[in-house]
């Protein structure tokens, strides 16, 4: 089931929240990328129908975001934690299940599922009143599953919680990504979201900037040379063969390195490894620096 | 602004100097508490409220010694507010009388204080971080019941002194401070005993339950609940006694006690046992707020 | 005063009741950056309370900067200045006022403790909000308004507790550029208690990791990053079928990676590294990234605390840390 923005804008009095926004997002990990302020949780909780777009549309699947009937289809965890802090995580979860319309013993097997799979199945039968804020977040992200909805909507799903924790969360929404569900994911911790989010959209200032696979998006950063670092005994020497290629811009020779600044990427590794297979000379490591989610995060807020 | 200051904002500077003695937090603390209430502007409004009992009593004495009332005038008006020496006990009762009378007003403004001084704290991990700062529990208690007992100060004890100040001052010799100072004393030992008993309780009753409406209502019932109870009690068995169950009558008592007021033995020794249960409560009542500061995460 | 160890600790344990928080944990930290890893209920926070002495431990000895912490009072509980996860933030005060109050508590007198205030904000760039109300910080200036506070005193020992909490990236960035100029310029040792592998490798030199109350590693981040010396990870673009096909024809190993265009290799004997240019030169593919399949800290940090509830002679890697250590 798809997540679709329609040409969405939302104002606020005069202020714009969101502009012209329009995506579709479809099965698999989306990851959702932006400052703060740019209008993340403004977009989350259109998805939602929480708040509705003062221009376009926002669909779940066939269904309106503000219709009744897309609600079964959503799960949504969000950044803050309001609790019934008197009830333990069981209850809770459970109690979300049956408002999502599940009958009570239904709600129970659901309920201790999704306990299961977010890791708090021993832990659920005490009140959230002492829960840290990990188990919390676990909460959330269970309640969010329990009515095994086919679009999962989840804002900081990874704060607050330890490696052990994000490792299995990870597993656990690449799985639901694999079943054909589709995870949108808002999370400020580009490392971990780049590992299971296959494609990504940056909204900066209530705009789209970029979406798709992190790749395109740091193809199309056309103005942002690639910086790659090659890892050589003697770098003079190869400097001293790239150095006049017509897609190298700039060339930096340091000890047991080179760093190339290159804008025609294609070619220039094309040219390199003419180059490398022709001299044989030997290559400890070839790596582009700044091809990675956080780099690319940072040159679209340069350029916007 | 310059180049070189731009720069200079820019790095890091050191800091070289004393850091004084840890004692020294206690201040910063009731500082800090205070400068919290102050800003908030329902408190000069509760605190205007309080004062205008004072600004009374403060009219009143300036009326009785310093207009030409006719006599009859005059008199009742100092019996009714107790600046004359009472017929039986031959002490004055008018100090007294307005200490123990804020007792209301003084109530209503803890109430506020302590969610606002206290649960708050709690309420917004503060404790931890004062402790973070090397602060010790002691510290931060002494702290907060200094804050606390200010407050009561300030409608009780400071006002009560001001008056005792200008009935001197206004009064036909200035030998009153002289004739009178067991008086000065006495106020001072009330108003500590004021502060102190109504600090303890109310910081007790924020720690354990850090948000304004169950502690404004806890609080209140302090004051409403044993009373009644009391009252009844007293007189299904007709045993006096049990009116002491009521905190509000044992501070009267306690006031009685600081200014030796009796008009009976039956009032001495029940002031007596009203000083006793007040201890034994404070006690109580530091040593749970003590706990709960200890505990705190 | 030993101004050559940062903290020592040997034989600490601690434990709430029935809960064993640290177990015979030995440390010995030279000055430097050292961040503090471990999943939940490792004994991440005890060990901070301890040295901050809001915890009195149960057993063994503390040093901080050379003094004994846990025997009699702490001597040098000013020259530590701590950030904490939460937000104790007093309500109604303003910005200088709340770094103010921060250095006060900490012994500075009134006066000196508000210019200091006004400078230290400076620094860490909140010069423009600081007679703002603190209710009205956003989460990024509330981070740095506590490493103000932390910083208020000027002590030697930062002890910071995920200062990047609640940061998007351009703030996660500017604080970690913030601490480690700071870092770099004054001197001043650090402390960072962290869930975040990034930030580790950004700002910090050495690593403990703690496990069930139990130190699994300490030592330089570096050590962390074996290297598997014949394993490869390969990106390319072109023909990759061609080009794994021919990898295998050379007797190594070959897997694909989950993202497009990786390829794993498991180098043959007697490998020149040019051969891989070579064969993707005849396949028709092109080769965009070459690198020893290292295992990185994540990985390390998985393997050491994986295992459950190792028995203690298992610290092996801590010992020979250990030796490094004194070395330095």
């Amino acid at each position: 089931m798809d997540l679709v923005f329609d040409h969405v804008s939302k104002f606020y009095g005069a202020v714009q929240g969101i502009n012209d926004f329009h995506c579709r997002i479809g099965p698999g990990v989306t990851a959702l990328l932006g400052s703060n302020g740019a209008g993340k949780s403004t977009l989350l909780k259109l998805a939602t129908g929480q708040l509705r777009p003062t221009l376009g549309k926002v669909r779940i699947g066939a269904y309106s975001a503000r219709s009744a009937k897309s609600k079964r289809h959503i799960g949504y965890s969000p950044d803050s934690s309001r609790f019934y802090e008197e009830m333990t995580g069981m209850e809770f979860v459970w109690a979300m299940a049956r408002l999502q319309g599940q009958s009570r013993s239904s709600a129970r097997e659901q309920a201790a599922a999704a306990l299961d799979s977010v890791g708090m199945a021993s832990r659920a039968h005490r009140a959230i009143k002492g829960y840290s804020r990990g188990m919390r977040q676990r909460i959330k992200i269970a309640q969010a599953l329990v009515h095994q909805p086919e679009v999962l909507i989840l804002d900081e799903p990874f704060d607050g919680i330890d490696p052990a924790g994000r490792r299995a969360l990870s597993s656990l929404l690449d799985e639901l990504g694999e079943s054909g569900r589709t995870v949108v994911l808002s999370s400020h911790l580009l490392h971990d979201v780049q590992a299971i989010a296959a494609k990504m959209v940056v909204i900066a200032r209530g705009r789209l900037v970029a979406s798709g696979a992190l790749a395109e998006i740091r193809d199309l950063l056309e103005d942002q040379p690639r910086t790659v670092q090659v890892e050589v005994d003697s770098p003079r020497g190869l400097a001293a063969d790239l150095v006049q290629s017509p897609e190298v811009q700039q060339v930096r020779v340091e000890e047991g390195r080179l760093i190339v600044r290159t804008s025609q990427s294609p070619e220039f590794f094309a040219r390199l490894q003419r180059v490398i297979a022709e001299s044989g000379v030997v290559v400890h490591r070839l790596e582009t620096l700044d091809s990675d989610a956080e780099s690319v995060f940072h040159y679209l807020h340069q350029e916007s | 602004m310059g180049f070189s200051m731009l720069v200079d904002r820019a790095l890091y500077h050191g800091w070289e100097g004393r850091l004084r003695p840890r004692i020294w937090t206690v201040v910063t603390l009731t500082k800090v508490s205070l400068a919290q209430l102050w800003r908030r502007k329902s408190f000069w409004f509760l605190l205007a409220l309080g004062l205008l009992n004072f600004v009374m009593y403060f009219s009143i004495i300036y009326a009785v010694t310093q207009l030409e009332l006719p006599s009859r005038a005059q008199d009742n008006l100092m019996s009714r507010f107790g600046f004359r020496p009472d017929a039986e006990s031959g002490h004055e009762n008018g100090y007294v009388s307005f200490m123990t009378g804020q007792g209301q007003i003084v109530t209503l403004l803890l109430a506020f204080a302590g969610s606002l001084l206290v649960g708050s704290d709690f309420r917004l991990g503060l404790i931890p971080f004062y402790r973070s700062r090397g602060l010790r529990v002691r510290h931060i208690v002494w702290g907060k019941l200094i804050a606390m007992s200010t407050i009561v100060a300030a409608l009780t004890l400071f006002p009560a002194i001001l008056l005792f100040v200008e009935y001197g001052l206004f009064s036909a010799s200035h030998d009153y401070w002289w004739e009178n100072w067991r008086i000065l004393v006495s106020i001072v030992l009330y108003g500590t005993i004021l502060s102190g008993t109504l600090a303890v309780g109310i910081s007790a009753i924020s720690a354990y339950l850090q948000k304004m409406a169950p502690i404004a209502i806890t609080w209140i019932s302090l004051f409403v609940v044993p009373r009644i109870g009391a009252t009844q009690m007293s007189r299904a068995t007709d045993n006096r006694m049990w009116l002491l169950l009521d905190p509000w009558r044992d501070i009267r008592y306690a006031g009685r006690w600081a200014f030796q007021t009796y008009s009976s033995e039956r009032q001495e020794m029940q002031a007596g046992w009203a000083i006793l249960i007040l201890s034994v409560l404070t006690l109580l009542g530091l040593w749970a707020f003590r706990r709960k500061v200890r505990s705190a995460q | 005063m030993d101004s050559t160890s940062l903290l020592e600790t040997v034989d600490l344990s601690h434990s709430f009741g029935d809960v064993h928080a640290l177990r015979q944990v030995d440390l010995s930290l030279v000055p430097g950056n050292v961040a503090l890893l471990g999943n939940n209920g490792a004994g991440k926070s005890t060990l901070i309370k301890i040295l901050l002495s809001l915890i009195q431990p149960k057993q063994g000895q503390v040093r901080i900067l050379g003094h004994d912490i846990v025997s009699g009072r702490n001597p040098v509980w000013r020259r530590i200045g701590y950030m904490p996860e939460t937000r104790p933030l007093v309500p109604l005060l303003k910005g200088y006022e709340y770094v103010a109050l921060s250095g006060e508590l900490y012994g500075m007198a009134a006066k000196s403790a508000r210019r200091r205030a006004h400078e230290i904000l400076n620094y860490v760039g909140l010069e423009e909000l600081r007679y703002r109300k603190l209710d009205e910080y956003s989460t990024g200036n509330v981070q740095r308004l506590k490493l103000a506070a932390a910083l208020v005193h000027d002590p030697e020992l930062l002890i910071l507790d995920e200062p990047t909490g609640g940061l998007d990236p351009t703030g996660r960035t500017r604080m970690l550029r913030l601490l480690q100029d700071l870092l770099r310029s004054t001197g001043k040792s650090l402390l960072m208690c962290t869930h975040l592998f990034s930030d580790v490798e950004d700002l910090c030199q050495d690593v403990v990791i703690l496990h069930q109350g139990r130190v699994r590693f300490y030592g330089p981040v570096s050590e962390l990053r074996n290297r598997v010396s014949d394993r490869y990870q390969l990106g390319a673009t072109g023909e990759l079928d061609a080009f794994a096909e021919a990898l295998r024809q050379t007797g190594g190993q070959v897997e694909r990676g989950k993202t497009n265009g990786t390829l794993y290799f498991t180098v043959p004997h007697s490998w020149r590294n040019a051969r891989f240019f070579e064969l993707a030169e005849s396949s028709g593919a092109v080769i965009t990234s070459l690198k020893m399949a290292e295992e990185d800290l994540q990985a390390s940090f998985f393997r050491l605390t994986d295992a459950e509830d190792l028995p203690a002679e298992e610290t092996s890697t801590s010992q020979r840390a250990h030796g490094v250590f004194h070395a330095g």
